[in-house]
């Protein structure tokens, strides 16, 4: 069974790590703050999953999205 | 398919050939490595079997050696032959990849990624229990964010290496910010100019109660001085007139005496011409006497002061005047730029006279600078300085200024006693003249002329002495009325605010003196603040232009491709700011994102590290540490699991076709709904492999389904409880009726060696390799 799992769920446990990031900040308010660690948390899971796709992300491209007002 | 191993013989035992045929079974000898070979197809093909198994990897990679797999007769006719390399591989399990070695397809180099669509090896396991499944997957998860981290921290410390020095560069400037400082400077000179202004009001007031007293000691002088001198003068008057009859008839008497003789007329000429010189000289005399009486007053030496005294004065005054001027060359330097500023006025108000205003006067780096911009500039600058002057520079201007005076009034003084002296040898000398003439008098007249001289001589020295006196007396009285007389006195100290008998202006003078000096060095205090402020608001200037020129260099050239704006040195300091505090919050929120992302690793590799040890297949215990996202951990496996044990072959297997399968992985315990609607539970470790192994099985088969692939082979191992169970059977039916063809194009079940085989090639493959092969229909 343990060689199967990892191979039905591919090699990379984003889906994992999504799911309790995304549980720990839903247990946030609806409000200014709980968005804005949500929106973190997708920064950050976007970030992994560049990785994991094997396209290394490019400091370049995150900076020049950080620097949007 | 067919599969053909070629490896070392001194290396790991692994079997090396599995022959074509849907539905195969191997027997063998145990330790001959059927499994083994197992895990390297599916190592080759896309999976990762030892990434829970980090020693069994580190004994692969040791022992392994360089081998390759030969596969043949794939459902498009063609082969791989797979190269392995322990050599290049890494020292952790990593995920399928590259740097397994080298791979040709019908005889060309390919990429390994092309692999698992045209081909996956699966292996199930027939040993499994519940726990040891759910532990496998955990541990497995576990090791596939450990490789996970390792490539996030290659790319993090490649972002870090380019950050930390912008970082580092920008840090300090975005605190306080240029608008803040530029604020501050702005309150701090406002603070000073009233502090300035404070100080001006509190020395004005001092000024005023000073001059009030001033003023009533003037008038008290007044009252006091004013009428015995003006008596004495009448007196002198009287005295004057008395001696001057006297004197009068001394002349008439010795001008008898000179014309009773009957010497010539020139004799009497010369004596009527020295008597006059001597009076003249002896007038002479009393001027030079009371000017220096005056000179030693001014400079505050007595009258009787000698020579030697005065040089010491004057040495006195020279080294005081030294010390003055280098105590202001190190504290009133903006004094001392004044007076340079003053010092160039007339040279530069000539040259504006001739004409010489629009010629430049000095080469400058930036530009040129002609004479009408340096009167000015240096205008505009003296003003500047001069309300910087603060007021001990101001009394320290006021102390030279007095040195000098006094200096320049001392060195006068001898040059005052030089001419009395002078004025007396002089006065000597027609003094001898009139007794060298009154010696060519005949008889007795010569002496009469003597005593008569003498009188005289007496007379003129005291009529001379009182003209001093009167003019010394009306010269006081001048000075009395110098403010004015008793009635504008008494007008002026009302117009202060005070009258002659106020009597508390001393105490009130010194009350002012201390809020002058308060008031002075608030200024002070408040000025140093405004230049600090003022320093720091400069010092930020010049590092936000230096910073936006270092962003130039090679180390910062890839911001050029994100798109920020840099700007050029002409921008304004606000603008400065604005770009540099941009990148400053993108880069540290950047970094933020990359330190996220490793916290979250790490606090997800402790929630597993945790779950794992309580899910083990050595049994369940302990109580799970509430450390961050454990929560949500559980959470997602409880969800995770309940899924797979959801499914009917396990629910029939394991649950009596109950519904509503939950697993807690708070009390390691599972619950389902029994056909008779109550709700059962049982704990994960009663649940045991064997007889539900079939069950776990056909689940997994199932699972292979869902993985995509050209050509799909599985390997069902560690069957042998099936043989003892005589359930054989049973597996190979589901197998021919429900996977080959549609789960997977072959299987192959591997089972120990129970009995021998009677056929006799199977005996010698037994024999010769350990195993045979046997095709079942």
């Amino acid at each position: 069974m343990s060689d199967l799992h990892a191979d039905s769920k591919g090699s990379s446990v984003t889906p994992l790590l999504r799911d309790c990031l995304l549980d720990e900040v839903g247990q946030l308010a609806d409000d200014h703050d709980g968005r804005e660690a949500r929106g973190e948390v997708e920064r950050r899971l976007e970030f992994v999953q560049a990785i994991v796709s094997g396209k290394l992300p490019r400091l370049e491209a995150w900076f020049k999205h950080a620097l949007q007002p | 398919m067919r599969f053909n191993l070629e490896a070392s013989p001194h290396n790991l035992r692994v079997i090396r050939d599995v022959p074509d045929g849907s539905l195969l079974r191997i027997r063998g000898r145990n330790g001959i490595g059927k499994t083994l070979f197992v895990r390297l197809l599916q190592l080759a093909t896309g999976s990762q079997p030892y990434l829970s198994m980090p020693r069994a990897w580190e004994t692969l990679r040791a022992g392994l050696g360089q081998c390759q797999i030969r596969v043949e007769g794939l459902k498009d006719g063609g082969n791989l032959e797979l190269f392995l390399d322990p050599n290049g591989w890494p020292d952790h399990p990593e995920p399928f990849g590259e740097w397994l070695g080298a791979v040709r397809r019908n005889g060309h180099p390919a990429q390994w990624s092309e692999v698992p669509g045209l081909l996956r090896v699966f292996r199930v396991g027939g040993d499994e229990s519940l726990v040891r499944s759910l532990s496998m997957q955990i541990r497995s998860d576990r090791e596939r964010l450990l490789q996970q981290q390792a490539r996030i921290e290659r790319v993090s410390a490649e972002w870090d290496a380019r950050l930390q020095p912008l970082l580092a560069l920008l840090d300090d400037l975005v605190s306080p910010t240029w608008d803040q400082l530029a604020r501050t400077a702005h309150d701090r000179r406002a603070a000073a100019d009233h502090a300035r202004r404070l100080r001006k009001e509190a020395y004005a007031e001092l000024d005023r109660v000073t001059r009030a007293r001033d003023l009533q000691k003037q008038l008290s002088l007044l009252q006091a001085q004013r009428p015995p001198a003006l008596q004495r003068i009448q007196d002198i008057d009287v005295e004057a007139d008395t001696v001057s009859s006297e004197l009068a008839r001394i002349e008439e008497q010795s001008a008898r005496v000179v014309a009773s003789q009957r010497q010539s007329r020139q004799l009497r000429d010369e004596i009527s011409k020295a008597e006059r010189l001597y009076r003249l000289r002896a007038e002479r005399v009393q001027r030079r006497r009371y000017e220096l009486a005056g000179a030693l007053r001014t400079v505050g030496l007595h009258e009787t002061q000698d020579e030697a005294a005065i040089d010491q004065a004057i040495l006195e005054q020279r080294e005081r005047l030294v010390e003055l001027e280098a105590d202001r060359i190190s504290s009133d330097r903006a004094g001392l730029v004044v007076d340079l500023i003053n010092s160039l006025d007339r040279p530069l108000q000539r040259a504006v006279e001739d004409s010489l205003g629009p010629e430049i006067v000095a080469d400058l780096a930036s530009s040129n600078v002609t004479v009408d911009e340096l009167v000015g500039g240096l205008g505009s600058r003296r003003t500047t300085l001069e309300a910087q002057t603060t007021e001990e520079a101001r009394e320290l201007g006021v102390a030279i200024t007095r040195t000098r005076t006094l200096l320049t009034q001392l060195q006068e003084v001898p040059r005052i006693a030089r001419l009395m002296e002078r004025a007396e040898d002089d006065l000597a000398e027609v003094g001898e003249q009139l007794e060298q003439l009154a010696g060519r008098l005949s008889g007795g007249s010569a002496e009469s002329y003597r005593q008569l001289q003498a009188s005289r001589a007496s007379l003129i020295d005291r009529l001379t002495g009182l003209a001093v006196e009167k003019a010394e007396l009306e010269r006081q009285v001048d000075d009395l009325l110098s403010e004015g007389d008793e009635d504008e006195l008494t007008r002026s100290l009302a117009t202060l605010g005070f009258d002659e008998s106020d009597s508390a202006l001393n105490s009130l003078i010194e009350e002012q003196e201390q809020r002058a000096a308060i008031a002075s060095s608030d200024e002070s205090a408040a000025g140093a603040e405004a230049d600090s402020a003022g320093g720091r608001l400069e010092r930020l200037r010049r590092a936000l232009a230096l910073a936006l020129e270092r962003l130039q260099d090679e180390d910062f050239r890839w911001l050029c491709e994100t798109g920020a704006e840099l700007p050029g040195r002409a921008a304004s300091p606000a603008l400065q700011q604005t770009i540099i505090n941009r990148l400053n919050q993108a880069a540290s929120s950047v970094r933020a994102d990359i330190v996220g992302v490793r916290n979250d690793h790490d606090a997800l590799g402790v929630a597993l590290d945790n779950l794992a040890r309580r899910v083990s297949p050595e049994g369940t215990h302990g109580s799970a540490p509430s450390t961050r996202l454990a929560a949500s951990v559980i959470r997602y496996y409880e969800a995770a699991f309940a899924q797979e044990l959801a499914e009917p072959e396990l629910r029939s297997a394991l649950f009596d076709d109950g519904s509503e399968v939950r697993l807690n992985l708070e009390t390691l315990t599972t619950t389902w709904v029994a056909g008779d609607g109550e709700r059962r539970s049982r704990p994960l470790e009663a649940f045991s492999s064997g007889e539900h192994a079939f069950a776990y099985t056909r689940l997994q088969l199932e699972n292979v389904n869902k993985t995509p692939s050209e050509n799909k082979v599985v390997f069902l191992d560690e069957f042998g409880a099936y043989v003892a169970r005589d359930r054989l059977d049973d597996l190979f039916t589901f197998v021919k009726n429900k996977a080959i063809g549609v789960i997977a194009d072959q299987v192959v079940v591997i089972l120990p060696l129970a009995t021998l085989p009677r056929d006799p090639a199977l005996s010698s493959a037994l024999t010769s390799v350990g195993y045979f092969v046997e095709a079942i229909d």
